[in-house]
């Protein structure tokens, strides 16, 4: 792999890494006792360090290295995890973030003002830290950047092994960082070949090392074997001197200070140095519009090469080889078939289905790589929500649901913004204060629940509180007044919430200092239109607002629960399942009207057979006392869903039901009422499947009944 | 396991396909071998891809022990690692 690649992996999973620490500090900030939240901050902080050593960006590593020996005396009890100390590393966080944008662009990588304001906090934190046992002799102080020589003597502990280290990968790191001259093991400890310990360790080393990187860089290359070695830097600058001044001059000012070339000779040689495309265009081997326009690509090139990775499942990558094993089976039988003329026709075009089959799986595996967990997108808004209603002084709590829903990564990374800018509206506007809340007999604690399921072959994303709802009378008046309305009209109440979309609308109580950042809900708007997507809101006064976004879903991954009805196999979004029960029939009851109820520990939910509803005669004939019922939620409401034999949970892709229709059509197969199915997918067997829309089917089955 | 392999000549072959970093299994399957006194061994490191500080100083005691083994065939690699390294005892 080159050098570009290893930064994009660095960058990528840093990024990772700095968002698991992010969420891991406000969690334990929730409960300073989860173990669980304490490891996982470890262990992000612990991979950043190394990464960041690993690609050379020190600043990352002293920083990460700070952060992880204050999170460890907080740990050992030593310091209170408080609001104060959880606000301190969430900022260090923050200037992580800002270091690994430098390095992504390419800038030096080095603290601002506010950074090593964060940096003195921290070290504050630190105390009685067991420093590395690196010790520096005859620094000779230089200017940045002049190349110095240093001998090292390194020698480690004879279990040095066992930490999974080894002493030659320090060598590769300093030679990483300068150029070793000389390099001497000493084996006088080396036992007889019969006495020897393999696990032991016995070689030290002496090295000397031209570098013109600071003394800083060279001890941070010991940083992890703090406790295995003793390691002698001595700077041989000095007696290097004059190696060193004709080392660190470049040619002209050499043959300069020899008197073989004048100064000026030197300046005006400089000056007709040239860029390699400024040469091209000299020669006449490209034209000047030519080099600019390539130049412009490369920067754009570059600009996109930053956001163009996606970290891929394993799974799903095993899924493409074994397509593609597959399709060269299928590749050979055609092959086979053409070349046969006494091939029948029933044959080849057998040969030829299959083809068709497995090229549009390995295409729509190929589209699910770029799919990720919207669980991504939600986590980020916990840093988002804590820091927003610190800030406001109200008591908010963030809960999601169905994160495991999976959306392409470009949709989602597009969702973001308009997603937290509704988050931050719920929490400025939506939810009231805690002496509000109790006034209106609420608990203090405000709720934000961001969901996310596939529905009718849509994403629908929800941001949803329980807090003071929104007044249509205030809207429609502030309508009127901005003029979006005549005092002719007399809107519903969705139109009156889409005035909420409309450019420069709010309501005097929705101005102010946290969302007034020049996006409002038009743009929110706009951002999800663009992603072809559409959004509404709903609202209860005194009990809370709902936005939803509607996502066209081309193809989605759900985890699904795969059931048998009759003769056909279906597929249920495990987001829908609530719990599944075995029962007996006697446990369901007929009441008239309302058609049949299920007795679930004593409350009685309304019940719909699968196979009426798909018009499957064929029922479960083992035990026809014995039935399977799910319990499913559609839009709000709970039913038992009867079905014949539960066959397990598999993650499928969803194919959307138009072209799904064909399939089932073809295979004789009827379902006269679509709005129960969303889509469509092909299960580990070959065989197809619907995918059960559980509100499409609540719908169906009790239209406005169901109460 | 780290196999040998004893071909022409005295010619004893590492036959580690992937690397020598277990140094504890290399030591005891050298340690089984009989070098009389005044035998000749040519240790051939061809099939060794990559190597340890570890698994270096098990060759070179081993080398130590029995001054007769010379080694006379060196992939680049484990070549590259004794020179940075300075384990060119190694190379001897």
């Amino acid at each position: 792999m080159d050098q570009a690649g290893l930064r994009q992996i660095f960058e990528d999973e840093s990024n990772e890494l700095v968002a698991d620490l992010e969420q891991g500090l406000v969690t334990l900030e929730g409960d300073p006792t989860d173990v669980n939240a304490i490891n996982q901050i470890f262990r992000s902080a612990h991979t950043l360090k190394s990464t960041a050593a690993m690609v050379g960006i020190d600043p990352n590593v002293q920083f990460t290295h700070l952060t992880e020996n204050v999170l460890a005396r907080a740990w050992d009890h030593e310091l209170a995890i408080d609001q104060t100390l959880i606000s301190l590393l969430l900022r260090a966080v923050d200037t992580l973030r800002q270091l690994l944008d430098q390095a992504a662009a390419g800038v030096p990588v080095a603290l601002d003002v506010v950074g090593l304001g964060i940096f003195d906090a921290l070290q504050a934190y630190r105390a009685n830290e067991r420093l590395p046992e690196v010790r520096t002799l005859n620094a000779t102080p230089l200017p940045a950047g002049s190349l110095r020589f240093l001998q090292i003597d390194m020698a480690f502990r004879s279990d040095f092994f066992s930490t999974g280290q080894d002493p030659a990968c320090l060598i590769y790191e300093l030679a990483d960082i300068g150029e070793v001259l000389e390099v001497r093991a000493n084996l006088d400890a080396l036992p007889s070949f019969l006495a020897l310990d393999p696990h032991s360790c016995y070689v030290s080393w002496s090295l000397l090392l031209r570098t013109v990187r600071p003394l800083s860089d060279v001890e941070a290359v010991f940083l992890f074997v703090a406790d295995h070695h003793r390691i002698c830097i001595s700077d041989k600058t000095t007696s290097n001197r004059h190696l060193a001044e004709v080392a660190e001059k470049k040619l002209g000012e050499l043959l300069v200070d020899e008197g073989c070339l004048e100064a000026g000779d030197l300046a005006r040689a400089l000056l007709r140095q040239k860029r390699i495309g400024e040469v091209l265009i000299d020669l006449g081997a490209v034209k000047p519009e030519t080099v600019a326009r390539a130049v412009g690509r490369q920067k754009a090139a570059r600009k996109i090469h930053g956001k163009a990775t996606i970290r891929v499942d394993t799974v799903k990558l095993d899924r493409l080889v074994n397509l593609a094993g597959e399709l060269a089976i299928v590749v050979s039988q055609v092959n086979q078939a053409a070349r046969d003329p006494h091939s029948a026709a029933a044959t080849r075009l057998a040969v030829a289905e299959s083809l068709d089959q497995i090229s549009r799986e390995l295409q729509a595996q190929i589209m699910s790589v770029r799919m990720v967990p919207i669980e991504e997108t939600f986590s980020r808004f916990r840093r988002a929500v804590r820091d927003l209603a610190q800030e406001l002084g109200k008591h908010v709590v963030l809960e999601t649901l169905g994160s495991e829903t999976e959306l392409d990564k470009i949709e989602s990374e597009q969702l973001a913004d308009p997603l937290k800018h509704m988050v931050r509206n719920a929490i400025a506007h939506g939810l009231e204060t805690p002496a509000e809340r109790i006034a209106r007999g609420k608990s203090d604690t405000g709720r934000i629940l961001l969901t996310a399921v596939q529905r009718q072959g849509h994403i629908v994303i929800a941001v949803q509180d329980d807090g003071r709802g929104i007044d249509p009378e205030l809207v429609l008046a502030k309508g009127r007044q901005l003029g979006l309305v005549s005092p002719l009209e007399h809107p519903d109440e969705r139109q009156i919430f889409d005035l909420l979309f409309r450019p420069g609308f709010s309501t005097a109580s929705e101005v102010n200092e946290v969302s007034g950042r020049g996006v409002g809900l038009d743009v929110v708007r706009k951002n999800v239109a663009d992603l072809q997507g559409s959004i509404k809101v709903e609202s209860v006064p005194g009990v809370g607002t709902t936005f939803r976004i509607k996502l066209p879903l081309t193809l989605a991954l759900i985890e699904g629960m795969n059931v048998r009805s009759g003769k056909n196999t279906l597929t249920i979004p495990l987001s829908s399942v609530v719990e599944l029960i075995s029962t007996q029939t006697d446990q369901i009851a007929t009441l008239e009207g309302k058609g049949e109820l299920v007795d679930v520990r004593g409350e009685y939910l309304p019940m719909v057979r699968l196979s009426d509803t798909l018009d499957s005669s064929e029922a479960n004939e083992s035990n026809p006392n014995d039935v399977v019922i799910e319990i499913v939620e559609g839009e709000g409401r709970r039913f038992g869903l009867m079905v014949d034999l539960v066959l397990g949970m598999e993650q499928t892709i969803v194919r959307p039901l138009r072209s799904a229709f064909s399939v089932v059509s073809a295979m004789g197969m009827h379902y006269r009422k679509p709005d129960a199915v969303s889509g469509a997918t092909i299960l580990g067997n070959g065989n197809v499947a619907l995918i059960l829309d559980v509100p499409g089917l609540e719908r169906m089955a009790f239209g406005g009944a169901l109460s | 396991m780290i196999a040998l392999d004893a071909g022409p000549g005295n010619t004893l072959f590492i036959k580690e396909e992937a690397n020598i970093h277990n140094a504890m299994d290399l030591h005891s399957q050298l340690a089984q071998l009989r070098i009389e006194s005044g035998g000749a061994l040519a240790l051939n490191l061809l099939g060794v891809t990559a190597l340890d500080t570890a698994g270096a100083q098990v060759l070179i005691a081993f080398k130590r022990a029995n001054p007769s083994v010379t080694v006379h065939s060196c992939p680049d690699e484990i070549r590259r690692f004794a020179e940075r390294t300075g384990l060119v005892f190694l190379l001897l």
